[in-house]
């Protein structure tokens, strides 16, 4: 069974009144799914559950949001519209190091893409890297989301400081929600160690042990049974990265996503 | 109650039959594997040189007898080049934790991060001629200076300090770090030994990288032991992050589960029960750093009379 025995006490967090809708003005996440800009997005809607995985991760409108390591920004064009009208939305990057003179930070970078389509004002973006977060915002966060970003952590030598940063972003009763792509428990340490995308649960639990987080819940929204999740070539055999081209492409797209772990973390102590 | 249950579990593992017929296997003939490490390792070194120069020269049979005979650990610990080093026995129980950790002469030892060589003058004439000892330090960023220079270009300077240490005695010696090419000498150790390091391993960075090494250097067969000052459980986590010295002995063993180790036994050898593990500038309060109590003081005095600080010690093996 991989459900946490917390789980009910989870759900009992999660049904607390003060999940009730009362959005006012801003679109309700379901009308921002619903939204045009996301017409690319919604095909993989059906593997990232992210109505489901906001609900789970207690995440309101009203919240100040951090998403860390928006990548290519997915789920920034569902967590930007929704929360911008009433709360704050803030995206970190993990240290990416000296940048290069002349050059464009990530920061500003991250923003311009958001921005370009025009649906988006960069107003509402507040972007930062882990070792430039403003002094301000150390510990009124309300969630910090990390979406299948433990993986590149380990593997980029940097899990013990990016931990470090989200917990001093965190409000004493924030919550950190991960999703991430899922080895067997029994993999092999040479398997799961990151290098492949999928990473043990029990490995992320007790990673956020260390650095001062405690499970609250467990959940199988992003569960994919279908998913062997012991590919030669890691994650990156399944869409949708797809590594292989048209090789065995139908059996992949059969599988779908990869098996995903949906954690949710508070600070300890 | 600080012992672990898996304590009983651990010395059955230590002293298990099969491991010692092994070991004992080993001592009298070196797998291939060795054979061939071993000529590696003397290529590299230039051993196979000096000992041609050597044999060519005429010789002191006594002295060479003398230093071909494995000294015993009592032996080590007398030799005069650690009277200064013999203060601290009393706390860090040389003798107790290599037997605890299964270290023998003949082994090929990995030391991280061997500093200023308190456990080197150990292990290196203890391991003996037949021995290897490795001293391995992390891959220093490059704001790291000043005192961390010590730690750069370990494959030249630590066989250059261990004459220093040392002389000629005991186990051929190697310097590493941990992002030098570390293929030829990949599952050589029969022992990874880590000395109250892995507050720093998690505080500079270097954790990730140190862990990925050891695995990569240790035998399937070989052993992490681990000394290490040990915070309370119950101590906030923001005391044991690792900027304080002090570890939380439930995170180094999930620590090492992550990347791939179980524990195999935990020891008291080095416990003190009389350090609060609590200071407001970390272990560095305690002797021998005495932080912030000036020398004379009553501070210092109630400090010395605490001692070092509470360590844990572990034993762990590499897991599939």
């Amino acid at each position: 069974m991989r459900l946490a025995p917390l789980f009910a006490a989870a759900a009992a967090i999660l049904a607390a009144p003060a999940l009730a809708d009362n959005h006012g003005e801003g679109p309700a996440l379901e009308e921002v799914l619903a939204m045009d800009l996301r017409s690319e997005d919604s095909a993989r809607d059906r593997y990232r559950h992210p109505a489901e995985t906001l609900r789970f991760f207690g995440v309101e409108p009203s919240m100040r949001v951090v998403e860390f390591g928006p990548g290519g920004g997915w789920y920034t064009r569902v967590l930007l519209p929704w929360i911008a009208p009433h709360g704050e939305y803030m995206a970190m990057q993990a240290d990416t190091g000296p940048g290069e003179p002349g050059q464009p930070s990530w920061a500003e970078r991250f923003i311009a893409a958001s921005t370009a389509g025009g649906a988006f004002d960069a107003d509402d973006i507040t972007a930062f890297e882990s070792d430039e977060i403003p002094e301000d915002l150390l510990g009124t966060v309300d969630r910090v989301l990390v979406f299948r970003s433990i993986h590149g952590l380990m593997n980029a030598n940097a899990a013990d400081r990016e931990l470090r940063a989200i917990r001093s972003l965190l409000a004493d009763d924030g919550l950190v929600g991960v999703v991430q792509h899922r080895a067997p428990e029994e993999a092999a340490y040479e398997y799961a160690n990151g290098a492949n995308g999928y990473m043990r649960q029990a490995d992320v639990i007790r990673l956020f042990a260390i650095h001062g987080f405690d499970l609250v819940a467990a959940s199988e929204i992003n569960a994919n049974p279908d998913d062997p999740a012991n590919w030669e070539g890691g994650v990156w055999t399944l869409p949708p990265v797809l590594r292989y081209g048209e090789e065995d492409r139908e059996r992949y797209e059969a599988i779908g996503e990869s098996d995903r772990m949906t954690l949710l973390f508070r600070k300890a102590n | 109650m600080r012992v672990l249950s898996c304590l009983a579990a651990a010395t059955m593992a230590v002293s298990t039959p099969a491991l010692a017929a092994q070991q004992q296997q080993q001592e009298e003939e070196p797998s291939t594997g060795e054979q061939i490490l071993r000529g590696v390792l003397d290529v590299l070194s230039g051993r196979n040189q000096q000992q041609q120069q050597q044999t060519t020269q005429p010789t002191q049979p006594a002295a060479d007898a003398q230093a071909e005979r494995a000294q015993t650990m009592e032996e080590v610990l007398m030799h005069p080049r650690r009277a200064d080093d013999r203060a601290r026995d009393a706390w860090r129980h040389p003798a107790e934790t290599l037997a605890f950790f299964d270290v023998e002469p003949g082994m090929t030892v990995v030391d991280y991060m061997p500093a200023t060589g308190w456990y080197s003058r150990v292990l290196i004439p203890y391991l003996g001629r037949d021995g290897n000892y490795i001293g391995l330090n992390p891959e220093l960023h490059p704001d790291l200076t000043g005192y961390w220079d010590m730690y750069r270009g370990a494959s030249s300077r630590i066989p250059a300090d261990a004459r220093d240490w040392v002389g000629q005695d005991g186990a051929r010696v190697w310097g590493l770090n941990t992002d030098d090419d570390l293929d030829s000498f990949a599952g050589t150790a029969d022992r990874v030994l880590i000395f109250r390091e892995m507050h720093n391993m998690r505080r500079f960075g270097w954790l990730h990288d140190s862990m990925l090494a050891i695995r990569t250097l240790l035998k399937d067969d070989g052993l992490v032991g681990v000394v290490q000052h040990r915070a309370r459980p119950d101590a906030p986590l923001d005391y044991t992050l690792g900027d304080n010295g002090y570890q939380r002995q439930e995170d180094v063993i999930r620590l090492f589960a992550i990347y791939g180790f179980e524990l195999v036994a935990a020891s008291e050898i080095n416990a003190n029960p009389r350090d609060p593990a609590n200071w407001e500038r970390g272990v560095w309060s305690l002797p021998p750093s005495y932080a912030g109590a000036a020398e004379g003081s009553r501070e210092r005095r109630r400090r010395a009379d605490i001692g070092e600080s509470d360590r844990m010690t572990l034993l762990f093996r590499k897991v599939d």
